[in-house]
């Protein structure tokens, strides 16, 4: 199979950390889309159930560590948000591991490279993603 | 005062408006006043009554936590309910709704009017006592994305859900983007997954959506499935307390360390 097909929104900080990896000539596999948002909180389920819509084999999520944040952790509602969303994809028959989260801050850029290679080998090995195909739960 | 009155054929109920006392007596009470009344308090200026079985109390706690309608406005007269009654899809008969089956409170967990025990039935108190003790699980193994194809995309759903009362909607084409387009609702099945998103941790099981379904899609099922896991996750339960927040809309105070 190619590489597979993968769109990964990062809140700013861990897009910093995307950046980091550039600077530091670390390589990660080129089917990644980076698309930045503002904050991981602000990515409502739409966006990830569209990405996948849309052709998409895996989506990752890259937050900030709750314990980098002051004082509230919005990255904790992304969590709980995108687990709930991992059962629903399972109930209608999408392998969850397709929705990956990483915890990547600003600075790292070889975590980030390391996270997401790992995540798009686990991707890899689901094979491409029939979104319509009616299939059992997972 | 909202409640229900006598429908157009007999088996329904349709929702009904009264104002005085004397129109009171259009008011009924059986096992067809399937619909849910809570959206029509949404933006009530003057004090309502309400008729509420268990799904429409749990909606308007919901409601009142979602801060669209205010308690002291309202005034809940909350019947046992023993289920609401549709027609079968195999059989001639009349059977009780899915989701009234699967239902675990058929009273409402906020009221100031209680009524409790019907008396038109005679074994009513017993089989309700049995029906709430077993709340059946949800059915699994359904296979999602073929129910998802006989969508049409009415819109029915939201429009009869108690909850969805954003006015700029996600799915029915109407949120505001950069450049105009068509207004169209979502393709399918993100649609459906989309709305069983913004159901989880929400949605109370009154069955609106799948009542007003045209394509009988068991929507219930899957939002249950759902609920199933969001308990499961954050052990929380929509529609039971009004001074609960909702885990996944509001950030918590507290910074747990990782």
């Amino acid at each position: 199979m190619s590489e597979p097909k993968i769109v990964a929104f990062m809140c700013w900080c861990s897009g910093s950390g995307a950046d980091q990896a550039g600077v530091e000539k670390i390589s990660y596999p080129t089917g990644i889309m980076p698309v930045r948002i503002p904050c991981s909180a602000l990515l409502g389920p739409e966006l990830v159930i569209k990405a996948f819509e849309r052709g998409a084999d895996g989506v990752i999520v890259s937050a900030c560590k709750p314990s980098d944040m002051r004082r509230v952790a919005p990255s904790r509602l992304t969590e709980a948000r995108l687990e709930i969303l991992r059962s629903l994809l399972k109930e209608v028959g999408i392998e969850g591991e397709r929705l990956q989260m990483a915890w990547i801050s600003s600075q790292e850029g070889a975590k980030f490279a390391e996270e997401v290679s790992k995540a798009a080998e686990r991707i890899a090995s689901l094979g491409p993603l029939e979104f319509r195909k009616v299939t059992k739960p997972v | 005062m909202i409640g229900y009155e006598k429908g157009s054929s007999p088996g329904r109920a349709r929702p009904c408006f009264v104002s005085s006392p004397q129109d009171a007596t259009r008011l009924v009470w059986n096992q067809y006043c399937a619909a849910s009344l809570p959206k029509y308090l949404i933006g009530a200026k003057d004090k309502v009554g309400i008729v509420a079985k268990g799904c429409d109390g749990r909606a308007i706690v919901e409601l009142i936590k979602d801060k669209q309608v205010d308690r002291d406005r309202i005034v809940i007269i909350a019947p046992a309910c023993l289920g609401v009654k549709r027609a079968s899809q195999t059989s001639r008969k009349e059977i009780l709704a899915g989701y009234c089956e699967r239902c675990s409170n058929r009273i409402s967990p906020i009221a100031d009017i209680a009524i409790l025990g019907n008396s038109n039935e005679k074994d009513a108190a017993e089989r309700f006592a049995r029906d709430v003790k077993a709340g059946k699980p949800s059915k699994r193994g359904i296979l999602w994305m073929e129910e998802f194809q006989r969508c049409t995309k009415c819109l029915a759903c939201i429009k009869s859900c108690p909850l969805c009362y954003c006015t700029e909607c996600e799915l029915d084409g109407s949120l505001s983007s950069l450049v105009s387009k068509l207004r169209m609702p979502t393709e399918l099945p993100t649609f459906h997954l989309i709305r069983a998103m913004h159901m989880a941790g929400r949605c109370v099981g009154c069955g609106a959506c799948e009542a007003a379904c045209p394509a009988d899609i068991p929507l219930t099922d899957l939002y249950s499935r759902i609920n199933e896991e969001v308990e499961k996750m954050l052990g929380y339960v929509p529609g039971i307390d009004v001074n609960t927040t909702p885990p996944v809309e509001l950030p918590r105070p507290k910074v747990e360390k990782k």
